[in-house]
C-alpha cells in the first residue's frame, strides 16, 4: 500500500487562514480518530496508509519527513490570487524565493525534498479561497460554503 | 530624463502586507526609498474584554511564527497585573523554553534564509540562491541546520508539552515541571548544537573576509541600540532592565520596562501604517534605534557564557569596541546569540532548581496594570495590559520587535537602493540586495501587522507621471 500524507497549514485563529485546519478536522472525523491532536504538530496516522500533519506554516525541515511518502496533499488558503475559489492541481518541485522570511511554498517543499533525499511524493495542492482574516476560529460564511466541496475533492482521491 | 518611481509591491494575501517604493529623480538616481507596511491592526481591540489568564493563550495567535515569545511576554505581564511573581523554578523553565525559541528561530534564519545569500552569493541565480542550492552545495551542512532547528523546537516541545499553542506559562508561573528524562535529552544535544553554530560562524567569517567591500557599503548607518541587560550590562534575553545606547555606544537610558512610555514614543509617517518608535528625549528621527541581534550586541558590554563571550570580543573588535553599524552584521550577531542561547540552556539545566516542583504562585495582590518584556529573536517585545479588578482586560498595547526596527528596515532599503541603483536599468541583483536588506532584520510582519502573509516582490517602474515603464516580479 502506498503511503500518503496530507499536510494542512495556516493559522486557525485567523478565520479563513485556518481553512486547512478545518479540513483536517473533517478528515479526522471521517476516519473516526477523535483523539487526534492537530496542535501537537506531530504526524498523525488516521487510517492504514494515511497520515495527516498540521502546522502554522510550511518549513524547510518538513521536507525531510515529506520526502519519505509516496503521495502528498497540501492544503492551504488563498486570497484570490488564484482565479478559482477552489484550486486543485498537481504539484511539481520548484523553489520560490520570498523577500520576507517565513514564507515557504509547497512546491519549494518538494524541491527541498528532492534535493535532500532524491525523492519527492506525487503531490497535489488544494487551495481554498479565504475572504476574512481577522481574529476568530470561525470560517467566514463564504469560505465555510467552500469547505464541503473541497472535502469532496480530497475524499475522492485520498480517503476512498 | 523624468523622475521615476519604482515600486516593489508584494501581492497581498490579506490586508496586512508590505512593499518597497523607490523614487528616482530626473537623473535616474534614487531620490528616496521606502519600506511600507500596510498594517492590519485589530489585535489590541480583539483582546479587550478578555481575561488576564486567557492572554498567554490568545496572544500567541497573533502569528504562527513567534508564538512562544508572545506567550511568555504575556504571562510576565499577567504576573505583574495579578501581583503574583512566579517561583524560581517557573522562571527557569520559562527561560529554558525561551532559549529553545531563540535557537530554532536564529538557526533557521541563518542557515535556511540568509545563508544562501552569503554562501551562494547575492548575484547567484535566484533559482539556486536558496536552501535547495545550499543543499546541493553542501548537503551535510543542510542536515546540520535542520538538526539545530529541531533541537530548539524540541526544547519548546519538551518544556511546554506542545509545539503549537503550548498551554504552559500562566500568570504566577507555569503548569508543567521538567522530567529528568527530558532534561537529559536536551543536555545530550548541546554539543552538536554548539558545533553546528560554530560552523555557521566560520561560514560567516570566511564570507565576511572575502566580501569586506560589500559589508562596508551595504546599509551602514548610525542609530541608537536597545536590548535587555543584566545589572552588569551583560546580554539578557529573558528578564532584565532595558538599556538604550547612542550611536557612540554610550548609555542614554537604563530603565524598567514598566517605564517604557516615559522613554519611548511612536512617530507616524503618512506612507506607512506601521509606526516608528523612537527615544523621546532625542525626538524623531534623531532618537531612532535598532533592536534584535545587532541592536542587542551593541547595547551590552559582555556576554555571560564563555564561548559566546569570546566570539563577542572578536565581533566588537571589528570597530574597536564601538557599535557595529553594518546591517549585514546582523547575521554575525545572530549566530553569536545562538551560541549564547545554547550555552545558556546548559546553565539553566545545571541549576538544580529547574527540577523543582514549586511552579505556581497562587497568592495574588492585584495591581491592575503590567508590562511584560522579553527579547524575542527579532528584538524587544513589550506587552502592556490594563485590567479591571475582576481580571478583565480593558486596554492592550503591544510593541513588537519588528515595529522597533521599522525605521531601520526602511533606512536599509533606502541605503541599498542609493548604493546599487545607478539608473533605470534595474538588474536582478538589486532585488536580491533589497531583499537581503530587509531579511537581515528577520522581520516578522505577521506580528507587526498582526497578519500572516505570502509576500512576493513586485517592482513597478513608473515615470514621473505614474506611467508604468517596466515591471519586475519576484514571486512566492
Amino acid at each position: 500500500m502506498k503511503s500518503t500524507i496530507i499536510i494542512g497549514y495556516g493559522n486557525p485563529d485567523r478565520e479563513d487562514d485556518g481553512v486547512a485546519w478545518h479540513l483536517l478536522n473533517k478528515i479526522v472525523a471521517a476516519c473516526d480518530c477523535p483523539e487526534a491532536d492537530l496542535f501537537s504538530s506531530d504526524v498523525i496516522p488516521v487510517k492504514p496508509g494515511l497520515e495527516i500533519w498540521f502546522n502554522f506554516q510550511l518549513l524547510p525541515e518538513m521536507a525531510d519527513t515529506i520526502a519519505d511518502y509516496d503521495r502528498a496533499l497540501f492544503i492551504d488558503a488563498h486570497t484570490g490570487n488564484i482565479e478559482e475559489d477552489i484550486s486543485y492541481h498537481a504539484l511539481e518541485p520548484e523553489f520560490q524565493n520570498s523577500p520576507f522570511t517565513h514564507h515557504f511554498t509547497a512546491s519549494s517543499c518538494l524541491a527541498v525534498a528532492q534535493s535532500l533525499k532524491g525523492h519527492y511524493p506525487e503531490s497535489k495542492m488544494l487551495s481554498v479561497r479565504g475572504f476574512q482574516f481577522a481574529f476568530s476560529r470561525e470560517l467566514s460564511a463564504q469560505t465555510a460554503n467552500l469547505v464541503d466541496q473541497a472535502f469532496a475533492l480530497l475524499k475522492q482521491d485520498f480517503l476512498e | 530624463m523624468v523622475a521615476q518611481k519604482i515600486t516593489i509591491e508584494p501581492v497581498t494575501r490579506i490586508e496586512g502586507h508590505a512593499k518597497v517604493t523607490i523614487n528616482l529623480n530626473e537623473a535616474g538616481k534614487v531620490e528616496h526609498a521606502y519600506f511600507h507596511v500596510n498594517e492590519f491592526r485589530g489585535f489590541e481591540k480583539f483582546c479587550e474584554g478578555r481575561m488576564v489568564f486567557e492572554m498567554p493563550s490568545i496572544t500567541p495567535r497573533i502569528c504562527g511564527i513567534c508564538p512562544v515569545s508572545h506567550h511568555l511576554a504575556s504571562a510576565k505581564t499577567g504576573d505583574q497585573i495579578m501581583g503574583c511573581p512566579p517561583p524560581r523554578t517557573a522562571s527557569l523553565l520559562r527561560e529554558l523554553m525561551h532559549m529553545g525559541q531563540i535557537i530554532q528561530s536564529h538557526g533557521m534564519h541563518f542557515f535556511e534564509l540568509a545563508g544562501p545569500d552569503l554562501i551562494l552569493g547575492f548575484d547567484a541565480d535566484p533559482a539556486t540562491r536558496n536552501v535547495v542550492g545550499l543543499i546541493q552545495a553542501d548537503a551535510g551542512l543542510a542536515l546540520k541546520a535542520v538538526a539545530l532547528r529541531k533541537f530548539g523546537q524540541e526544547i519548546i516541545h519538551m518544556v511546554g508539552g506542545r509545539r503549537i499553542h503550548p498551554n504552559f506559562a500562566v500568570p504566577g508561573g507555569v503548569n508543567k515541571t521538567l522530567c529528568a528524562e527530558d532534561r537529559d535529552t536536551i543536555l545530550a544535544g548541546i554539543d552538536e548544537a554548539i558545533a553546528t553554530t560554530m560552523v555557521g560562524l566560520k561560514i560567516f567569517k570566511d564570507w565576511a573576509a572575502a566580501n569586506q567591500e560589500d559589508i562596508n557599503k551595504f546599509a551602514v548607518f548610525s542609530s541608537g541600540y536597545m536590548g535587555l541587560v543584566t545589572p552588569e550590562n551583560a546580554l539578557e534575553l529573558y528578564q532584565g532592565d532595558i538599556r538604550l545606547v547612542g550611536k557612540d555606544g554610550k548609555q542614554l537610558e537604563k530603565f524598567d520596562s514598566n517605564d517604557y512610555l516615559d522613554v519611548i514614543s511612536e512617530h507616524v509617517e503618512d506612507w506607512s501604517y506601521l509606526k516608528f518608535p523612537y527615544y523621546k528625549k532625542m525626538g524623531y528621527p534623531a532618537g531612532v534605534y535598532r533592536v534584535g541581534p545587532l541592536g542587542r550586541l551593541n547595547a551590552v558590554e559582555k556576554l555571560d557564557t564563555p564561548l559566546a563571550q569570546k566570539e563577542f570580543e572578536e565581533y566588537r573588535a571589528m570597530n574597536a569596541g564601538k557599535p557595529i553599524e553594518n546591517t549585514l552584521h546582523y547575521h554575525y550577531a545572530r549566530l553569536i546569540e545562538t551560541l549564547f542561547a545554547i550555552e545558556k540552556v546548559r546553565v539553566l539545566l545545571d541549576d538544580p532548581d529547574i527540577m523543582g516542583k514549586d511552579i505556581l504562585n497562587t497568592h495574588h495582590e492585584f495591581k491592575g496594570e503590567g508590562v511584560g518584556v522579553i527579547e524575542a529573536p527579532r528584538g524587544t517585545l513589550l506587552h502592556h495590559y490594563v485590567a479591571r479588578e475582576n481580571g478583565q482586560i480593558m486596554k492592550v498595547n503591544l510593541i513588537v520587535s519588528t515595529g522597533h526596527n521599522n525605521w531601520a528596515m526602511s533606512e536599509a532599503v533606502d541605503s541599498v537602493a542609493k548604493t546599487y541603483i545607478t539608473g533605470p536599468d534595474i538588474k536582478e541583483g538589486l532585488l536580491n540586495r533589497v531583499e537581503a536588506a530587509i531579511r537581515a532584520h528577520d522581520p516578522c510582519l505577521s506580528c507587526s501587522t498582526h497578519a500572516v502573509g505570502q509576500m512576493p516582490m513586485l517592482v513597478d517602474i513608473n515615470d514621473a507621471e505614474g506611467n508604468l515603464i517596466k515591471t519586475l516580479r519576484r514571486d512566492a
